[in-house]
This record gives structure tokens, sequence and C-alpha cells, in this order.
């Protein structure tokens, strides 16, 4: 009897400042950590997005040197004097060239040089080139 | 079994979260600034790129007008830009939009139009320093 006396009487109903603190930490940590993430996961995209731009226009410029030093090709042009091919680079990377025999010269052919790059999102990476060759035949 | 009392008291959950989100606020943000600095660079890149093909199709023209000048008999400087530079020799300058020039040199002789030199630099004067930073020597 008397040691239920002497004893404390139970506290119900009072959070420790502990417990307080840290629950105010845990939701203030998954609030910042969402918006760190979102920072995080954009600096991902552009840098992705960026990366293939870089390398899409590395493979435009060394298809159209190299369409450059052959804008003929020996003839492989439709009826229409255009000739239209692709050129794969990598597995996610593909150029496609639209070379057109636009303007004949007195003494050789103009010709121009359209390559795009898809991005994958609906649109495209552009680079326009042109060469006259000299005493060249002109696409049919 | 004996329970020793925790040293941590109200707070340091709190300067440790500071920490934490802190260092991840710096890296999120430099992750970032990077990202756009690969982007911005690759802008100027690919503009930089376009600006030398614009103007390599302008000079391809221009070659072209020339070539089809002397077909026809008449002299190249008939075409606009281009100037004499000695006999057989002409010269002209296609200016880029991102401050290049590319300077082409063609030679004539022969009634053939052949291009003798076809460089792409930059159209600003250049400005060399000041003599007084540099040693001159005892």
């Amino acid at each position: 009897m008397n040691e239920q006396i002497l004893r404390p009487p139970k506290k119900h109903g009072v959070f420790s400042p502990v417990l307080i603190e840290l629950t105010i930490v845990i939701l203030f940590f998954a609030l910042s950590t969402s918006i760190v993430v979102r920072l995080i996961a954009s600096a991902s995209a552009i840098s992705n997005e960026s990366g293939f731009h870089a390398r899409a226009l590395l493979a435009m410029e060394t298809v159209a040197e190299q369409i450059k030093a052959d804008p003929a090709a020996s003839g492989a042009a439709d009826e229409c004097g255009v000739r239209s091919f692709s050129v794969p680079v990598a597995d996610d990377l593909t150029v496609n060239c639209v070379v057109t025999g636009a303007e004949k010269h007195a003494q050789g052919v103009y010709y121009t040089i359209e390559l795009s790059v898809p991005d994958g999102d609906g649109g495209s990476y552009t680079l326009q080139a042109a060469k006259y060759v000299p005493g060249g035949e002109a696409m049919p | 079994m004996k329970q020793y009392p925790s040293r941590l008291g109200v707070g340091a959950s709190s300067i440790l979260l500071i920490i934490v989100v802190l260092t991840l606020t710096l890296f999120g943000v430099l992750a970032f600034i990077q990202a756009r600095s690969d982007a911005a660079l690759t802008d100027r890149t690919a503009l930089s790129a376009e600006a030398f093909y614009d103007a390599d199709a302008r000079a391809q023209q221009v070659v072209a007008l020339v070539d089809d000048a002397l077909a026809g008999g008449v002299l190249p400087d008939s075409v606009e830009g281009v100037l004499p530079q000695g006999e057989g020799a002409y010269a002209f300058s296609i200016v880029s939009f991102d401050g290049h020039a590319l300077n082409v040199s063609l030679d004539v002789a022969g009634g053939i139009c052949r291009i003798t030199s076809y460089r792409y630099e930059s159209a600003a004067e250049w400005v060399g320093e000041s003599e007084s930073t540099l040693w001159q020597g005892d």
C-alpha cells in the first residue's frame, strides 16, 4: 500500500522533446531531399541532352565532310536529282542526309546538303552545307 | 543491464540535418550549374559550326559564280566581292555571323577556277599586349 503511494504517477500524453525534434527533422529532411533530388534529376536531363546534341553535331559534321568529298556519289540520285539516305553512327544516333544537285552552272554543279538527327522527342538537330563541284555532272 | 544516458541532447539531430541538407544542396546546385554550363558550351559549338557551314556555302556559291564568269569570258572581279590580287589571282572574303571570316584565294589561270587558299579566321583585329608587361632583358 505504501509503495503504491510513493511511486510517482505515470505520465500519459506527454511527448519527449527529442521525439518531437526527430519528427520535425525527418519531415524537413524529406521535404528538402525531394527538392534536391528534383534538382539533380534536372541536371542529369540537361547533361544527357547536351551530350547527345554534341554527339549529333560531331556526327553531322563528319558526314557533311564525307558527302562534300563526293556529293554526286556516282549518280546515286533519284529522278528528281535528290539523293536521300541515312547514316547510322551509333545505336541511338542516325544522321539523315538529303543531297540535292540544286543548281547547274556552266562549269559545274552546286550541291546542297541537308543533314538532320532526330533527338527522340519529336524534334531534330539540323545542319546545312553546300559544295560546288567544278566540272561535275549534274544529277539527272 | 546498465543503461548509459545518451550524450546527444535536444538539437543534435537538427545540427546533423542542417549539415546533410546543406551538403546535398551544394552538390545538387554544383551539378546543375555544371550541366547548364555544358549545355551552353554545346549550343555555342553548334552555333559556330552553323556559322562556318553557312559561310562555306556562300563561298562555294561565289566560286560557282566566278566559274560562270570565266565560262562566259567575263573577268572574275565582275562577281560582287571578288577582288584582283595579281596576275590571274583573285580573292574574296565571306563574313560569318559569329565574327569569323572565310578568306578565299583563287587562281583563274587557264580559264579554270582553282582554290589556292581557304582560311576560316577570326575577323576581330588582334591587339597585342604592351611591351611593358614582358621582360626585356637586362
